[in-house]
């Protein structure tokens, strides 16, 4: 850039570009003074702006000065002369016009298209439809008399001049009953068919292109024209074009606003929204003015209301027109020509038009009520990723998503050449899972979205890991991107989707990738580092699935090859590496009963990370984070040694450093969960240390957080699981306290929360700690109601056989634990604490 | 206001079929020293979205977005001119 620097020509063109041309000069002469070089440049990218035209351009939306129309009338395009404006829309200006060389004395209209992206191809197009347009000829069909592409460069159409009024205002301000609608709109069907039969989709019904004469004849407005002018086929560009366009957004199909092939089918589905409006004097889809991912969810997945609901929840009834006479069939009607499954709508034009004088004529009507729901995921998966990619653009607005789609596009371009296409696959399936995910993993509320890229995603690895070859670097990037994987899939210590199973999976393909890679370079660290992550990984799902021996093997392989990698002791790879498969073997050997080995592993951990030379503050701070989970756990073992004391101040430290790291990363969702759990073993060691009412106040803050998760992101099955432990908390620490009345709340709220849970994941048997905990408070909880003398003995009867009850469904559940080997070592008592309980129950209520 | 002629006020350059790879890598250029002008442009030519959105997206108001869009685009035009021009 010769010398200037881009941040002093970006403010200057700031401040001079929305100048009129005539007031730069003085401005560029204030802001560059003597500067030559900052005023050339800045100068050279006036003129570039001004010359760019329609460079870029996807519409003029975007541009301060809107597009002029009123300035072509009375101007001269081809042999016409241009009279007046008759209409407007997204596609361009509607001209009244009349020939000017006498040939006809005819009045015409003239649809000038200011065209975003002319190319050689539109005019190849335009010459070839043309001739098909200009063949349909039908009364209720405006004819074509002529398209072309004026010296300028300016695509136009002739048509038949129609003096009427769009069918929603013709039939509003003649008031016309429901069924002289039903009979203007069946004529409307009939012609639509009529250039079905020869081939044409009109591609925009709205009843803006329906004009009524004043006798009361339709004409169907530029069909076909849409098919010209779209610039890429049935592009992506279309998706979003028809999906964002100011001017007819509720009109689109859904497979028009997802961009894919339009047939027959989407003209119905318009025709339905159509009639919808004429009926009931509503938008069926009210897209405009929505956010982008509520016209998104729209579109995809809601139906509209029923006409009969719509009407009836309108508030202020329309003056002009009579109370629409609707009925269930009509609804049904309507429903099966707005069916978002092109196949489930009527078949033909024809088809509906003759639903619907069944229904004048009073005989049943072939709509069915059954109706298909259609979630994003159904449709999704029948996609490309490309369309996934806009799909999760829309549903959650990111950024990064318009690289990924760019990428997209080019790689379509690429692939018309045919041997890029592995490549290309490549680059794409990286982008969905690295750019796409990335962007948001910690955004709350993005679980569905993240699903529907994991199954994509899996499906593009398979296929590269097949036609992988010996490509080492491809093989390098696809186990990284399996772990990726893996991680959303069912990672631990990550918000995750709840799939162990898949996470092993997925983790097994990459640890055979990184063994073949091994097996070539045996000597290289950074191998040996990756596959010890992996390794770890196995090991970490293993032990959170209770398979403490598997977990343990793997662990100790991801120790034995980080200490192996040959880096030096302080270096932050090898510490990460080394310090978490330490941290992780610790925790084994603790569930396995073995205190003493697992605080010196732990401390190791800590050791380890605080040698550490450490530079990039991004990885200070996720050292400082594991330090503090190392503490934590460090905590976790101090307390089951019953050293109160030391396990509060360990458990103290923990809070303290995760709250700060949350407090500087305010949007990670998951470090916010761990404060709360921080916040839960606070409460914890302060209840063991017999401080009550300080452990009360550690437990709701705890629970706090993870309610708050869990209401930003239902389907977060973490953030639900643990939002009901510390229900289980605050009612076992308040029955302590003497308030067992106020503890049943929080207890049967988890209760309900693990019902709900179990539900949706039935093969979790992580969570019978969660409901052995919860049945043997709820049975202390009853048992502390029943034993207050001040209450009748008939109330404290209940309680107590409650409390047996509920002891009885706690030992139930640790009893299947036992059986399946699966009951922690420092549960081990719990069949035979809880059968006493019962004991005690019973005992209780031969007393009474 | 002056009335503008008709070729002032429909003149569209005749592009020839946009070469989108060129355009990618004056994009990746301009994305180097001025992140988000490139990516303006990103979701404005290839994801579609409207100057609104983009600006809800990036955290910026709506005349930035227009002027961003407005330098990005004269910089990338001015460098496809320049680059693929003989």
């Amino acid at each position: 850039m010769s010398g200037v620097e881009w941040p002093d020509v970006e403010r200057v063109l700031a401040a001079v570009i929305d100048l009129p041309e005539n007031e730069r000069g003085v401005r560029l002469d204030e802001l560059c003074g003597d500067r030559s070089q900052l005023r050339a440049e800045v100068e050279s990218l006036l003129a570039a702006h001004r010359n760019a035209g329609a460079f870029l351009k996807v519409d003029t939306e975007v541009n301060s000065k809107p597009y002029s129309c009123a300035s072509l009338t009375g101007r001269q395009l081809g042999s016409y002369r241009l009279l007046d404006v008759i209409g407007s829309g997204g596609m361009g200006t509607v001209y009244r016009a009349e020939r000017t060389d006498g040939q006809f004395q005819k009045q015409v209209a003239i649809k000038v298209v200011p065209a975003a992206i002319h190319s050689p191809e539109l005019q190849r197009r335009f010459s070839s439809e043309q001739q098909i347009l200009a063949s349909l000829e039908h009364p209720n069909i405006a004819r074509l008399y002529d398209a072309g592409i004026s010296a300028e460069g300016v695509p136009y159409f002739v048509m038949e001049y129609v003096d009427g009024v769009p069918i929603d205002q013709y039939c509003d301000s003649h008031r016309l009953r429901t069924k002289e609608r039903l009979k203007l709109f069946e004529t409307v069907c009939e012609s639509v068919q009529y250039a079905h039969r020869h081939l044409v989709v009109h591609r925009d019904l709205k009843p803006a292109n329906i004009l009524v004469s004043a006798d009361g004849i339709p004409k169907l407005l530029d069909f076909g024209v849409a098919k010209i002018l779209d610039p890429w086929g049935s592009g992506l560009v279309e998706a979003t074009h028809s999906l964002l366009n100011p001017m007819t957004p509720g009109y689109a199909s859904p497979e028009q606003a997802r961009g894919e092939k339009v047939t027959t089918a989407s003209d119905i589905y318009s025709l339905g929204v159509v009639l919808y409006e004429l009926l009931t004097g509503l938008r069926a889809q009210l897209v405009s003015g929505k956010s982008l991912d509520e016209a998104l969810r729209i579109i995809a997945e809601t139906d509209p209301p029923k006409p009969t609901v719509a009407v009836r929840s309108k508030k202020d009834a329309r003056t002009s027109g009579p109370t629409p006479e609707l009925s269930n069939e009509l609804d049904a009607i309507i429903a099966k020509s707005m069916r978002k499954a092109p196949q489930q709508r009527y078949a033909s034009a024809q088809e509906f038009s003759a639903d619907l004088s069944r229904y004048l004529e009073g005989m049943p009507v072939l709509a069915h009520h059954g109706t298909l729901r259609y979630v994003v995921g159904k449709f999704a998966a029948r996609n490309k990723a490309g369309v996934l990619a806009a799909l999760v653009a829309l549903v959650l607005g990111i950024v990064g998503v318009g690289a990924v789609i760019r990428q997209n596009r080019i790689a379509e371009r690429e692939r018309a050449r045919a041997q890029r296409r592995f490549d290309d696959v490549r680059s794409l399936a990286k982008s969905l899972m690295f750019e796409v995910h990335d962007s948001i993993k910690d955004l709350p509320g993005a679980t569905p979205a993240r699903k529907l890229l994991v199954s994509r995603a899996s499906e593009y690895l398979d296929k590269l890991s097949r036609e992988a070859g010996d490509d080492a670097g491809l093989e390098r990037e696809l186990a990284a991107a399996y772990e990726r994987l893996g991680d959303v899939q069912g990672n631990p210590e990550l918000a995750n989707l709840g799939d162990p199973a898949g996470a092993l999976a997925s983790y097994g393909k990459a640890v055979a990738l990184r063994e073949s890679l091994l097996k070539t370079r045996s000597n290289d660290s950074a191998t040996k580092l990756d596959l010890s992550g992996t390794y770890f990984r196995i090991g970490t799902c293993r032990d959170a699935s209770g398979d403490l021996s598997g977990a343990l093997s793997n662990l100790q392989k991801a120790r034995t090859l980080a200490e192996e990698s040959g880096l030096n002791h302080q270096d932050p790879l090898l510490v990460d590496a080394l310090a978490a498969a330490h941290w992780a073997i610790a925790r084994v050997t603790r569930e396995q009963g073995n205190l003493t080995a697992a605080l010196e592993g732990y401390r190791t951990a800590v050791a380890l990370r605080e040698s550490a030379r450490v530079t990039d503050p991004a990885q200070k701070a996720d050292f400082r984070i594991r330090i503090a989970g190392s503490y934590r756990e460090i905590a976790e073992v101090l307390r089951q040694q019953k050293q109160h004391a030391a396990a509060v101040d360990a458990a103290r430290q923990t809070v303290t450093i995760w709250e700060s790291a949350a407090e500087n990363d305010p949007n990670n969702s998951t470090l916010r969960q761990w404060v709360g759990a921080g916040y839960d073993q606070l409460g914890t060691c302060l209840e063991d240390s017999g401080q009550l009412d300080q452990a009360l106040d550690s437990f709701r803050k705890g629970r706090e957080i993870f309610q708050k998760a869990m209401a930003r992101d239902p389907t977060d099955m973490n953030a639900s699981r643990i939002t009901g432990f510390m229900d289980v908390e605050v009612g076992r620490v308040l029955v302590k306290r003497g308030n067992p009345g106020v503890a049943l709340n929080p207890l049967n709220e988890a209760l309900q929360i693990f019902k709900n849970l179990a539900k949706s994941s039935p093969e979790s048997s992580y969570l019978n700690d969660n409901f052995a905990n919860v049945y043997s408070e709820l049975g202390m909880t009853y048992a502390a109601l029943g034993s207050d003398v001040n209450v009748p003995r008939s109330v404290r009867r209940q309680d107590w056989s409650q409390a047996c009850s509920s002891y009885r469904k706690g030992r139930d559940v640790v009893l299947e634990q036992q059986r399946q080997g699966k009951l922690l070592p420092e549960n081990s008592g719990e069949p035979g604490r809880l059968l006493h309980e019962i004991e005690k129950c019973t005992q209780a209520l031969s007393r009474l | 206001m002056q009335p503008q002629s008709l070729e002032d006020a429909l003149t569209i350059p005749v592009q020839p079929e946009m070469d989108l790879v060129p355009l990618n890598e004056a994009m990746d250029e301009l994305a180097a020293f001025d992140l988000r002008k490139s990516q303006v442009v990103e979701m404005r030519f290839f994801a579609g979205l409207a100057a609104k959105d983009i600006a809800a997206v990036l955290g910026v108001t709506e005349p930035t977005v227009r002027r961003d869009w407005n330098i990005a685009r004269a910089w990338l035009y001015r460098r496809l001119q320049g680059g693929t021009q003989p």
